[in-house]
């Protein structure tokens, strides 16, 4: 980092780096494609222009970053981050309950959970999104519109209401 | 004569109806709530719409779209914050003139230009649309690659602030369509290894990831102050301030219609869209105006100019999508999803197999452009109070669950929700380092027809690549795509240096 700001690590940078990798990343696993038709173009030929054109992008981008650096860095914070990350591990993690514990249990602890995320405090408000959610829900998607419920691996509520 | 066909069919049918009004109402409160858009409730109804017949579950969705980008102007002019990126110009004067104590009137006439705008837009399509598709018929492989190619290159190029990453987007777009089994050999392809990739990445929960989860990832971050609506004088001349007067309507009406076609024009071509067509004619509209001193200041023919133009895009940018299978925007992208769920397969031929649905969505169109009149006319001012109603810590997280048991019923899959957490993380990332998700999500639905059609032209072709330059019109859409790259990466480098000459 010096002082006339050249160096710094911009979004454009960033973005510019990020266009690299996953371009090479994209044209690594687009050149393990085989070709199989003979005479015409084959099934590798949009996977390598498509992860070709971001690896061009990216360094354009990239040179772009590097020749118009900016007085200080525009990176987002991850303190302003935090919260977001939060709610990614709460959607990873509501999908581990689904698959383990159904949609009824996953939803009753996932319901409230982001409310609190979102900076909803009131312990009723918590309590009857941990009841209302999954049961209005439930009775929209699996009853009304007969869409098969997602059961758990490990245990399913359903299973208890519905008495096996 | 088929649109009559379609007006008795769609008057003939109460179910229908319902669902046309209730998409007017849907779409019109989604609109003004800032931050959600009509794209993002399309994308997280549409699993609702399996369990209708194709009519009515492509009714619904369009008129969401068309009353969306209405019930933009309520929050822009009530709240002065806009609901919808293209109801920003209707805030510039419908604000100013909220405070003037004439909301009440700003509404009205953002209702009827609106209303007038979707007309016109609408019947532009309906007289013009089976010549385009006369036309799209004619083309052949070499011509219709050329066409995707000019989309790809103007979508990921005009829409965004920078060029690179608009089509980096794009590209990616395209990269993400060819994972699964390749069309024509059934060989596998970008899957990783992984089975559930054999099938591809499945539209439905890419949009509901980009366009919902990663819209509640960008707001629970950016955490939005509470709406909050200026509180207008009920003294006794509300009344007579809020009357919308002849001498006023006739006033703005050239504007209106002048607007009208100035949207109708911009929703023809892919990528542009509602907000730039309304911030063109409201400057269009400022430069022709009699009085340019007071628009900004609460001018009622700037927002008669814009809201004419936002809304007469909605028409005409169905005119590609249907005819060559090519989205002008978002909602027409999920619309694609929507006739591919439904079996029925657009493109030029759409019209000689499925004309009647297709003229009969038409006039679903215009009942529904009919009903968010009705309601906003009378009802707007009620639809403002409900937003305020509607606390965005309880909203979002409800957008959250939703998205989740959406993306599931698309195909009963949680392999489908990993895919909508991954894209909503990918949309979220997007807007955070001035990506442009749109592109993304309109190449993906683009790429499909785009690699048949390239490797039909050269299956054809004694000449290899040559033969996109060796038929003219191929030709004109390769070069068109070129010149809307270099023009666009131009004027952004000259505003780029403009900006850094006035910085120092």
């Amino acid at each position: 980092m010096t002082d006339d700001g050249k160096g710094l690590m911009t979004r454009d940078f960033v973005s510019g780096l990020a266009m690299v990798i996953i371009g090479a990343l994209v044209l690594k696993i687009a050149m393990e494609i085989e070709i199989t038709e003979q005479g015409g173009i084959g099934p590798r030929v949009f996977p390598v222009a498509g992860g070709g054109a971001i690896l061009m992008l990216g360094v354009i981008q990239t040179l772009h970053a590097i020749r118009t650096p900016l007085a200080e860095s525009d990176l987002p914070r991850w303190r302003h981050m935090m919260p977001v990350l939060l709610l990614c591990a709460l959607a990873i993690g509501y999908l581990f309950a689904i698959t383990m514990l159904g949609y009824l249990i996953g939803t009753a602890i996932s319901a409230p959970l982001a409310l609190l995320l979102f900076g909803v405090r009131s312990p009723l408000a918590l309590l009857a999104a941990a009841v209302l959610c999954p049961a209005i829900y439930h009775l929209v998607f699996f009853v009304g519109l007969g869409v098969f419920p997602p059961y758990g691996a490990w245990f399913d509520l359903l299973d208890v209401f519905q008495g096996y | 004569m088929d649109i009559f066909a379609g007006i008795a069919t769609v008057a003939t049918s109460p179910a229908l109806l319902f669902w046309i009004v209730a998409a007017a109402l849907i779409g019109m409160v989604v609109g003004a709530i800032p931050g959600l858009t009509a794209a993002a409730a399309i994308a997280m109804l549409l699993p609702v719409t399996y369990y209708m017949d194709p009519l009515s579950a492509l009714a619904f969705l369009y008129v969401i779209g068309k009353s969306g980008r209405y019930g933009g102007s309520v929050a822009a002019i009530l709240f002065n914050t806009p609901g919808t990126a293209a109801s920003a110009a209707t805030q510039l004067d419908g604000y100013p003139l909220s405070r003037q104590g004439k909301s009440g009137k700003a509404m009205k006439i953002a209702t009827i230009s609106s209303v007038i705008g979707d007309f016109i837009g609408d019947l532009l399509l309906i007289v013009f649309v089976g010549y385009i598709a006369r036309i799209a018929l004619t083309m052949g492989p070499p011509e219709l690659f050329a066409v995707y190619f000019a989309a790809f290159v103007v979508i990921g190029s005009v829409i965004g602030q920078s060029v690179t990453k608009g089509l980096a987007s794009a590209a990616l777009g395209i990269v993400l369509a060819t994972v699964g089994l390749d069309p024509i050999t059934s060989q596998d392809r970008m899957t990783l290894g992984l089975f559930d990739l054999s099938g591809g990445v499945s539209l439905v929960p890419l949009m509901i990831g980009i366009f919902v989860l990663g819209e509640v990832f960008t707001q629970l971050e950016s955490k939005p102050a509470a709406v909050q609506a200026f509180s207008e004088p009920h003294d006794q001349g509300a009344a007579a301030r809020n009357h919308l007067g002849w001498a006023e309507f006739r006033r703005c009406f050239p504007h209106i219609v002048r607007s009208s076609f100035i949207g109708a024009f911009i929703g023809m071509l892919p990528g542009l869209g509602s907000a730039i067509a309304s911030f063109v004619a409201y400057g269009e509209g400022k430069r022709r105006a009699r009085n340019p001193e007071e628009w900004g200041k609460g001018a009622l023919e700037g927002v008669a100019a814009p809201e004419a133009a936002n809304n007469a895009v909605s028409g005409p940018s169905m005119a590609p999508l249907l005819t060559l299978g090519i989205p002008g925007s978002t909602i027409g992208a999920i619309l694609i999803g929507v006739f591919l769920i439904h079996g029925i397969q657009i493109g030029p031929t759409l019209f000689l197999t499925s004309r009647e649905l297709v003229y009969s969505l038409f006039a679903a169109g215009l009942f529904g452009i009919a009903s968010y009149g009705l309601i906003g006319y009378f009802g707007a001012a009620r639809v403002g109070h409900l937003i305020l109603k509607i606390p965005t810590r309880v909203l979002y997280p409800l957008i959250f669950l939703t998205a989740f048991v959406s993306a599931y019923s698309a195909n009963g899959s949680l392999f489908d929700v990993a895919v909508m957490i991954a894209a909503g993380v990918l949309g979220w990332l997007m807007r955070k380092f001035d990506f442009n998700p749109a592109a993304l999500v309109i190449s993906f639905v683009l790429a499909g027809g785009a690699e048949e059609a390239l490797r039909q032209s050269l299956r054809l072709s004694d000449s290899g690549l040559m033969i996109f330059l060796e038929r003219p019109i191929a030709a004109a859409f390769l070069l068109l795509g070129v010149l809307a790259m270099f023009f666009r990466a131009r004027s952004l480098r000259r505003a780029t240096t403009s900006s850094i000459k006035e910085a120092s």
